[in-house]
This record gives C-alpha cells, structure tokens and sequence, in this order.
C-alpha cells in the first residue's frame, strides 16, 4: 500500500509541481497570485478536448496547438486585466484575479457543460513497473513532461537572455527598466508561460480524472499550498513543495478514512509560515511585523 | 437680501433631506408589504449578507488586511446555533449569542497569522481556513448531520420574531443593521477606528507613532467575527437548511467580491454589496450559470474603472460630467 501511495502522491505532486510553477513564474514578475490559474487552465483543457473528439485532430498536434493558444491567452489576460491595474495594491490584484477565475468558470460552463467528461488519454500502454506498482503511459508522460519543464525552465532563467531580463524584473522592476528592459513585456510572458504550463499541466491530468468546470479548481488550491510551502519566489521550491503536498494528500487519503486534506493543508501552511515565513526554499521577502 | 436668500435655499435643503429621510425610513418599514413572498423571501437573506459583508468591512476596509476567510465564520456561527438549537435545545437567543462569541474567539486566532503575514500570504492563509470548513463538518455528522444538512425548526424566534417569517426576519436583520451601522460609526470616531485607518494606510508609520497594531489587528479580526456569527446564527432559521455545501469557499469569495463591488472601506457600500450579491442573482437564476459571469465582470469593471465601488458612483459620474463639460 505505501509504495503506491507514494508513487500516486508522487505523480499528482507532479501536476501540483506544474501548476504551481505557473503561480511562481508569475509572482516573480508581477507580484500577484494569480487565483484565475485553475480556470484558465480549464478553459484551454477544454479546447483540446473540443479538438480530440469532436475535430479528431492527432493527440500531439492537439496539445501542441493548445499549448500555443494557452500562451497567447496569458498574454492577453496580462495585457487586457493585469497591466492596467499593476501597481494598485494586493487586494486589487487578487479581485480581479479571482473576478477572472469567476468568468471563466462560467464561460466553461456555458460552452462545454457541467457534465463529467473523459477526457482522451495520449497512450494506453502500461510503460512501467516499480517497486510492484504498475505505471501507466500516462503517469509517465506526466513525470517526464514535468522534469522535461522543470529543466527548461531552468535552463531558460539561468542562460537566455529573455530569462535573465525576467529575473532582474522579479528582482527590481524599475532597475531593470532602467537597464532597457521591457518590464512590461516581461510581465506579459511571464503570463503566457503560466498559461502554457497550466494548460499542460490540465491536459495531462484530465485523462487520470474526469473534466468539469471545476476539476482544476481543486488542484490549483493544492497548488497554492505547494507554492507556499515551497515559497512563492521559488521555483524549485514549487516543485518540491508540488511533491511534498502530492504524497502528504496520497498518505492522508489512505490512511484516514474521512477527507481531511484541506485541514492538513491549514496546518501545514500555518506551521510553514510561522517557522519559515518565506517558504522553505523562498528567498526573504514576508515582511514581518515589527512585535 | 443676499443672507436671507442663502438661509432660505438652507432651510429648504433641511427640510428636502428630512423628508427624504423619512420617506426612505417609511420605504423601509413598508418594504415587505411593497413586494410578493417571493421577494419577501430573498430579502432577509440578502440583509444577512449585507451583514457579513459590512463585519468584513472592517478588516478589509478599515484595518486594510486581506481576508478571504469571512464566509467560514459565517458558516461557523450558523452551524454552532444551529447545532445548539437542533441538537441541545438551547433557546436561539443564547445559543445565537454562543455562536457569536465563538466566531469571534475563531477571529482572535485566526487574527494572529495576520501579524506576521501580509498581502497574498494572509489571502492564502485565510482561503485555507475556509476550505478546512466543510471538510470539518463533514469529519463530525454526529453533531453536524453531515452531508445530509442540519433543518431549523421553523418555530424559531428571535425575542418573540419568528425569523422564518420573511416579515418578521426583515425587521430583526433592519435593526440589527441599525445598530452594526451606529457601531460601525461610533468605531470610526474612535481611537479603534483612527488607529484601524492609520493600519491600512501604512503600518509602519502606524507603529512608529506608537499604536499597537498587533492588539488592533487581531481586534479587527475577532470584531468582524462577532457580527459575522451574530449573522451566521440568523442564516440559520432564515434559510430554514444548512449543509457544508452552503459554506464553501466561493462563499469567502462572494463577500470579498461583494465588499469590492459596493465600495471597500464605506459602510453603506459594504452594506449595498452584500445586498447586491445575493439578490442580483435571483434576478437573473433564469439563466444558468450567468450570475458567476455577470459577477466576475461586475468585479473586474469595478476594479478597473470605479475603485472606490458602487457607492461612489455618483461622485463619479458628476466627475465625468465635469469632464465632458470641459472639452
């Protein structure tokens, strides 16, 4: 029971990882949570389940497409919600976000119904065996799609020069502004990459669950105590933080017989944030108060 | 007479906003008979909400710390009511009192990560507190009846007013309203409320001219969840039902979009919010799905365009008048 507990912790943590990267990527550059994460992601998973069954366009082309219109989308939330009230404060950012999240939620509703979907799987072959439990195709692809992200990811911040304009963005807009940076467009890709990896992140999970209008919901929840723990300006620390709240959900929904993942969750947060306010791999940036 | 003619245009001014005073405090009184029963019906609730989102006023408003909780303590206190009520037998005015104080000790603790977080994090935080709700009532269907809800006997009253009348319930929430208003009012004259305001506006500056915020930010929590149990306690029998589904997380959400939408920092918007919350979608549940819409864009229209939320929309537009006038 716990190997695959663990494993099954392990591949959700994965999504969580996913999701939770779009937040940082975001955070990072614009200062704001974005709460709309889960139902942009939605949106776009719908699309490419309109694409799969009812055009029956190849599973690859598909994802491919979607994930291209899901960074242009990000782009255009920034440019059209975000950048015009950038600077406002925190309460601003998380309404309009969240007023987002409930326009999308009931648009995706509206189109494509609240009925459950299955959404296609993009194999169904059984790809391994570990410690006796059995993987499917899926789950691999899931992992290997996510460290193939988090890699790049990586390798996009440390050595592109678009990435280390993001970086010196999330350090100091207006010393990177002032080095000829366009703070502006840095934000907007930041939202576009968020897109892309909410959608992708959508796109693998929906054939493990069902879809809904609001099945991500739950997951970017997940993901927001991940991104916490891990510390919102980091990005390894999504995806630990994504593993970490994947296994613990895993375990507790094991072991004890009654839902308690969110309380957990409460818990943890609260003792993170009290011991490490910054999340356990975050760089300083809670401001404490002064008692 | 120049003096003569100014005190007239005065007098006659007082003597235009005294009647309207008492032709708006006449339309208040008369309201449940102007509308069906149906009407009669959403109104009540639609005061409690008001209600929730004037305590969340304070916190938000007032005290400027970000809260995504408020819907929780609401649950909190309908269900500790109820609990007491269905289950104890306790009379509804103390259990309602009970459940007020308990809301209120939750906001005391609940106030403490807001001494050491701000912005996203005490939005998070908060937001986790109301998910841990209905997982909790779930975990305890010996006392909450679990997913099958708890039913108010609809003999409850309230000091002699059955509130699952919708008249009767209407004249309670109204004074009840009442004196939130005159509380809010007093506060804001106040210390509590110059120290509040002096929070919002920059702690740092708040703490070096020597207030306390720490003492005053956990105040704003556990007096926001005072009046958000008081009006919890009142959902109860006014709603007749309660299930964990009536206290999910987008409950937190609707009233921090409804404090927004009214007018952050105002008591009659935060009152206006609460109300429109609850009743514009009565007004459009024909169509399915579209109040999260219609909801969503108000919030956003809101925040883009009329900052300072409904309430301001006169200044607003005289300020647009003005404008267009100019060129």
């Amino acid at each position: 029971m716990l190997p695959t507990l663990i494993i099954t912790g392990i591949i959700t943590g994965a999504i969580y990882a996913l999701l939770g990267l779009g937040l940082v990527v975001i955070y990072r550059t614009s200062q704001i949570v974005n709460f709309a994460q889960g139902d942009m992601a939605t949106a776009m998973t719908f699309v490419a389940f309109s694409l799969l069954t009812q055009f029956h366009i190849p599973y690859l082309v598909s994802f491919i497409t979607v994930l291209g219109m899901a960074f242009v989308f990000g782009l255009l939330v920034e440019r059209a919600i975000i950048r015009p009230v950038s600077g406002s404060g925190t309460m601003v950012a998380v309404g309009i976000t969240l007023g987002f999240s409930l326009v999308l939620n009931g648009v995706s509703s509206r189109i494509w119904g609240t009925q459950v979907m299955n959404f296609p799987a993009p194999t169904e072959a059984t790809a391994a065996n570990i410690l006796g439990v059995t993987i499917s195709g899926t789950e691999m692809i899931i992992l290997g799609v996510t460290a193939a992200c988090v890699l790049a990811l990586f390798a996009f911040f440390r050595y592109t020069r678009i990435g280390i304009a993001m970086r010196a963005t999330s350090e100091d807009r207006d010393a990177a502004r002032l080095m000829g940076i366009n703070v502006g467009s840095i934000t907007g890709l930041s939202w576009g990459m968020a897109g892309l990896l909410g959608a992708m992140a959508g796109m693998l999970i929906s054939p493990m669950l069902t879809l809904t209008p609001n099945q991500l919901d739950l997951l970017v929840i997940r993901a927001f105590a991940a991104v916490v723990i891990g510390g919102f300006t980091s990005m390894p620390g999504a995806v630990l933080g994504g593993l970490l709240i994947g296994v613990a959900e895993s375990l507790t929904e094991g072991y004890v017989p009654v839902a308690m993942t969110n309380t957990l969750m409460f818990f943890i947060i609260m003792l993170v944030l009290v011991f490490r306010p910054n999340g356990l791999l975050g760089r300083h940036e809670v401001r404490r108060s002064m008692i | 007479m120049n003096a003569t003619a100014l005190e007239r245009v005065r007098l006659r001014r007082r003597w235009l906003t005294r009647s309207a005073a008492l032709a708006g405090i006449g339309m208040l009184l008369a309201f449940p008979w102007l509308f069906g029963t149906y009407v009669g019906y959403v109104i009540p609730l639609a005061l409690v909400s008001g209600l929730v989102t004037m305590s969340l006023n304070w916190v938000m408003g007032y005290a400027g710390q970000i809260t995504l909780g408020q819907g929780a303590f609401f649950g909190i206190g309908a269900y500790t009511a109820a609990i007491l009520t269905v289950q104890f037998h306790w009379p509804f005015e103390l259990a309602m009192l009970l459940s007020a104080i308990v809301t209120g000790c939750m906001g005391f603790f609940l106030g403490f990560p807001a001494l050491r977080l701000q912005g996203h994090y005490l939005a998070l935080t908060t937001l986790f507190f109301s998910l841990m709700l209905p997982e909790l009532i779930m975990a305890l269907p010996k006392v909450t009846n679990g997913y099958r809800g708890l039913t108010l006997p609809k003999a409850t009253t309230l000091f002699g007013a059955r509130l699952s009348e919708p008249h009767q319930a209407y004249y309670v929430l109204l004074a009840l309203i009442v004196c939130v208003i005159f509380v809010d009012r007093a506060m804001l004259a106040s210390k509590l409320g110059r120290a509040f305001l002096a929070i919002r506006d920059s702690e740092a500056a708040a703490q070096s001219v020597g207030i306390p915020t720490a003492v005053y930010k956990v105040a704003a929590f556990a007096a926001a969840g005072f009046v958000a149990g008081l009006a919890g306690a009142i959902y109860g029998p006014v709603a007749g039902y309660l299930s964990p589904n009536s206290f999910t997380v987008w409950t937190s959400v609707f009233f921090f979009a409804a404090l927004i939408i009214g007018g952050i920092g105002n008591v009659y918007g935060a009152l206006i919010g609460g109300i429109l919350i609850v009743a514009l979608p009565q007004v459009f549940s024909a169509v399915q799905n579209w109040s999260g819409i219609l909801f969503g864009m108000v919030l956003i229209a809101i925040l883009l365009f009329l900052p300072d939320g409904i309430v301001k929309i006169g200044h607003w537009l005289r300020a647009r008048v003005a404008w267009f006038s100019k060129i």
